[in-house]
């Protein structure tokens, strides 16, 4: 009985001309759908992943040597040879600016994932089980977050130092406040929501209820919150090196590119113009991307 | 209401406590010395006696949480402590010579970017999807992608060494201003004008807007008396955040600029070690952000009688 129940449903589904007898398209891939049709979101995303790609293969990719000086070109103006021109001491900029997509994608996507891990961690912990962990948590998060995140940034850098993986750190532990409090407000909402109270009702464990109920309703804002995060990660690191505080010199980052090329902007600005340029190129990427991410997860919002 | 400001006062004061003691202990915690103790130049110069007696000096002989205590007694009557970098000078005299300045450099930017922001979004949401809307979102998008650093060094470039109107460094006098200015606005000004025209699009879109204009008002008195009244309290919300991002003066444009402000001061601070400085502009740093989201938010519910406190 019920296997040719079976038989007939898997018939049905598979005539073609029965559009309402089609499985359910995943959300997810209709949310990504809707903001593809969104000129802007969708040019902005072919720009991220083409700068993601020249930076992962930026060994290949990039013409010269990032590093290395090469004194037989020194302070070059755009050419055939050096199209972006080279800076005092004769390296390329194009070679630079495709390594510096790589370390910005890197501290753009790497910090963010790990701000947005810790901060699901500690909002789902405080949203979940209330009570003194929440306000313990809550007023950690509050003081951290009454202070200009760019100074505590500055903080945790002169405190521990230069360089990426330090930047990566101070940037998740400036950062973490944001997606804790998100998150800890959606799951004191979804904790009254029919479906979890009859999950915990028969007995599943609270691990299981945020993984399984909780967790794949956040991460349409998660996903909201990093395309907004990122490119601030981005901006920061870019600041940060271009202030001497973040990545060390001679590591081709935009940010340290423009330190470099703004003690010499008067005789060659050509060597903080194309960093400026890509910089800007990437902000407006990422802001078109998550515009269209937040109208594409939120229906309401448009 | 009063009940809900003093609570919210007293919940801030407490957030701030909690704030000094994270910023005190991740001060203690790094390494590097204040001083320039542990520099090896000057430890040649530095006597063991001489090193006991300054630290002494700045009690930092004794335990990390005595420290703090010590710390903590003397701000609540009001004395900042010595700073370590600028020697023998207090810290509540650097902070009256640097505040006014900052304070300055903030409101002007602002108070401008606020209220072009909120004109530029006023006027792209009435004249939508027109040329004027475009434009104005075009400018709204610079403001938002560049990174002021950025647009520093471009304005730098180009009034400063090309066109030689503005000097590129220093603090006073007016060519002076118009640079930090314009780069400290030009964000807050882009996001304030980006918020305003949603607002207002969203209010238009509302009933009591279509019966406004059934009645046979004159759009103009629609636009002003139904549509700004509603549309411009949310803008609030985004207008205290800036003041007091702004306030606290961007560090970008003070180093840039070579502003003496906080904001040079606090790098300066970090860079000693110098703790009661940095304790001092932390409490004050997160206090005007706290006071600012709560003046937020009283305003919020006196200009919109819907909302009630709890």
């Amino acid at each position: 009985m019920l296997e040719t129940l079976r038989k007939r449903v898997r018939n049905e589904q598979s005539a073609p001309d029965h559009p309402a007898m089609r499985a359910p398209e995943n959300p997810w891939a209709k949310a990504f759908r809707r903001m593809l049709k969104n000129r802007g979101a969708a040019l902005g995303l072919y720009v991220i992943l083409f700068f993601a790609l020249i930076g992962a293969l930026a060994d290949i990719v990039a013409p010269y040597d990032p590093i290395k000086p090469n004194f037989t070109a020194l302070r070059q103006p755009p050419s055939a040879q050096h199209l972006f021109g080279t800076d005092k001491q004769g390296r390329d900029i194009l070679s630079r600016i495709i390594h510096g997509a790589r370390i910005s994608m890197a501290v753009g996507f790497l910090s963010q994932g790990l701000t947005i891990f810790i901060g699901t961690v500690v909002g789902a912990i405080a949203g979940y089980y209330g009570g003194k962990v929440d306000t313990i948590l809550m007023r950690i998060t509050d003081s951290l977050y009454a202070f200009p995140t760019m100074l505590l940034l500055i903080i945790f850098m002169a405190a521990f130092g230069r360089g990426f993986i330090n930047l990566l750190i101070a940037m998740s532990i400036a950062a973490w406040v944001g997606p804790a409090r998100l998150v800890r407000s959606q799951v004191l909402q979804l904790k009254s929501q029919a479906f979890v109270e009859a999950s915990h009702a028969l007995g599943a464990p609270a691990r299981h209820i945020i993984l399984r109920h909780m967790l794949p309703n956040l991460i349409g804002s998660l996903m909201i919150f990093l395309s907004f995060g990122v490119p601030a990660a981005i901006m920061a690191e870019a600041g940060l090196s271009f202030l001497g505080i973040g990545l060390v010199p001679p590591t081709p980052s935009w940010g340290v590119m423009l330190n470099d090329g703004f003690a010499v902007l008067r005789a060659l600005p050509h060597v903080v113009f194309f960093p400026s340029l890509v910089i800007i190129i990437t902000m407006l990427a990422f802001m078109y991307l998550g515009d269209g991410l937040r109208d594409a997860f939120d229906p309401r919002s448009s | 209401m009063w009940q809900y400001i003093v609570r919210r006062v007293l919940q801030a004061i407490f957030t701030l406590f909690v704030l000094s003691l994270i910023t005190f202990f991740v001060a203690k915690v790094t390494p590097g010395s204040p001083l320039g103790l542990d520099d090896p130049e000057n430890a040649a110069k530095i006597t063991p006696a001489m090193r006991k007696q300054l630290l002494e000096q700045y009690d930092l002989d004794k335990p990390v949480p005595v420290q703090y205590v010590l710390w903590f007694t003397k701000f609540i009557r009001g004395d900042l402590g010595l700073s370590l970098t600028y020697r023998n000078e207090h810290v509540q005299d650097i902070l009256a010579r640097t505040w006014p300045i900052s304070a300055q450099l903030g409101l002007i930017a602002a108070l401008l970017a606020i209220s072009l922001g909120t004109l530029l979004g006023i006027v792209a949401a009435v004249y939508r999807n027109t040329f004027i809307d475009y434009a104005s979102m075009f400018i709204a998008v610079i403001g938002v992608a560049v990174p002021s650093f950025v647009l520093a060094i471009g304005l730098i470039l180009l009034f400063s060494l090309t066109l030689h109107w503005f000097p590129v460094t220093g603090w006073g006098t007016p060519e002076r201003m118009v640079m930090p200015i314009l780069v400290l606005m030009l964000g807050p000004l882009a996001t304030t004008a980006r918020f305003t025209r949603a607002s207002m699009l969203e209010v238009i879109k509302q009933d009591y807007v279509r019966t406004a204009r059934a009645k046979g008002l004159l759009e103009r008195v629609v636009i002003l008396r139904h549509v700004l009244k509603n549309a411009l309290i949310p803008v609030i919300t985004v207008a205290g955040p800036t003041l007091a991002g702004m306030l606290t003066g961007s560090v970008f444009v003070e180093q840039i600029f070579t502003i003496p402000g906080v904001a040079n001061a606090f790098v300066g601070a970090i860079g000693g070690r110098d703790y009661p400085m940095i304790m001092a502009q932390t409490i004050i740093f997160g206090g005007l952000v706290i006071f600012m989201n709560l003046a937020v938010d009283v305003a919020y519910g006196i200009i919109d009688p819907r909302i009630r406190y709890s």
